[in-house]
Formats: C-alpha cells, structure tokens, sequence
C-alpha cells in the first residue's frame, strides 16, 4: 500500500448525523451507508480542505482534535477505511 | 473529578477523560482509529428498488392474447387461421416476464420446441400497444 495515495470526498454525498451512527447517502449510486467512528471523523478531517489528502494528513488533521494512538498503526488504519470508503465510490484516489 | 464526553468513540473503549489533560493544551477527545476494523465500520443499506425488479418479471404475456386464441403463430410470429401450413398451435398460455426474459437470452419457453419457442418469441416481439403482455414485454427491455 503506498503512502502516497490522496483522497477526495465524492461530492455527491448526503451525511445526516444520528446519536451514534452517520447516515452516508451516495447519490450516485443510490446507496446509503450507515457509518461509526471512526469513518466520519475522517471524512469530517477530508472535507476540511479542497486539496486531495494523504492518509498522513488526515492523521495530521485528526491528531488535532483526537487523541490517536501509535501514529504509525492509526495512519495504517486510516488507509484501510479509505479503501473501504473509495470501493463504495464515497470517495475518490487520485 | 472526572467527567464524561459525549461524541463518537467505541463503546467498549476506556472512558474519556479530557478533565486530566494539561490546562493549556486544548481538551483532545480519545478517538479509536482501531476500534472498529473498517470492514465493520461501514454497513450498507441496499436501495428499496431492488425489490421492484421482481414485479416486473412476474409480470405475464400470453401467446396469443386472449381475444385471438386458437389462431395458429407462423415462424415469423404473425397469428394466422388455424390449421395454416408451417404455422403452431397456440392456446393462450401465458409466459411469465422472468421466462420470456430467458427464452429471448436463447433459452426456450417451456412445452415448446424449437421452431415453437422461435415462433412464439417473434410473436412476442411484434406486440403492440394495446395488445395484452404488450407492457410486460416493453417493461422487460428498460434497463434497470
């Protein structure tokens, strides 16, 4: 897995916040996601600028508001969820 | 003296505990990035939609309509008087949308052969608006 991947949130989401799950809505393909932390934060932390992002940044993004663990481990982590999220078309590897 | 935070982390995770972390350094929620391995964090709800697809292949179309049973069906689909040279028996039966569907991939309507299926197909094709199954045919070819 390189560590240089960027992601970029598909614009064509909806997000409605619940108490304990997020409410993904995928216009293009139609699809809702139900979501738990930590894959919000994260794309809360992609939304915050325009510019693809690194895994690395966003743990940078994150580190600020959240208190993460080993930065290592977290940032292998984080790329596991933006797979998981750019498989369902929520976001997008450049 | 500790207190609680509401927010998104893992049930089973310790409890928060900004209270502790240094005055000056601005309060950082615990935020597991392990806690849910991301398979797991993300279910996905297929669309309500799905489920009309069913209808429409339970949808029917008889061979022939039923104003016109006892004509025969000529290979080339057309009805003609019963009895016609070369041409099949057709009794009304109706085909569900689901076989139709089959029958045109190349497979073949049931208690048919070959010449049978190939001549009940075209007349399949050839219906018109108006003419019963006509809706269930055109419903078959959208693209879903």
């Amino acid at each position: 897995m390189t560590a240089e991947c960027r992601y970029h949130q598909d614009s064509d989401a909806a997000l409605c916040v619940l108490e304990d799950i997020t409410l993904l809505y995928h216009r293009a393909s139609g699809q809702t996601h139900m979501v738990i932390s930590p894959v919000p934060e994260i794309l809360e932390a992609l939304g915050e600028e325009d510019a693809p992002a690194t895994a690395a940044q966003l743990h940078a993004r994150l580190e600020r508001r959240y208190d993460l663990g080993d930065p290592e481990r977290v940032i292998a982590e984080i790329e596991a969820h933006l797979a998981g999220l750019t498989a369902l078309g929520v976001v997008r590897r450049t | 003296m500790s207190e609680q935070l509401p927010g998104p982390h893992i049930s089973d995770s310790a409890p928060i505990d900004a209270m502790d972390e240094s005055a000056l350094a601005p309060s950082r929620r615990q935020l597991l990035i392990g806690g849910a391995v991301a398979a797991s964090a993300i279910v996905s709800i297929r669309p309500a939609l799905a489920n009309t697809a069913a209808s429409v292949l339970n949808c029917t179309i008889p061979v022939p309509d039923q104003g016109r049973a006892g004509n025969y069906v000529a290979p080339n689909g057309q009805l003609v008087p019963a009895g016609t040279a070369g041409a099949f028996p057709a009794q009304g039966r109706s085909y569900t949308g689901e076989q139709v569907k089959q029958a045109l991939r190349g497979g073949r309507l049931s208690g048919t052969s070959y010449e049978q299926n190939q001549a009940y197909l075209n007349y399949i094709r050839r219906l018109q608006s108006g003419t019963s199954g006509f809706t269930c045919y055109a419903s078959l070819q959208m693209p879903r």
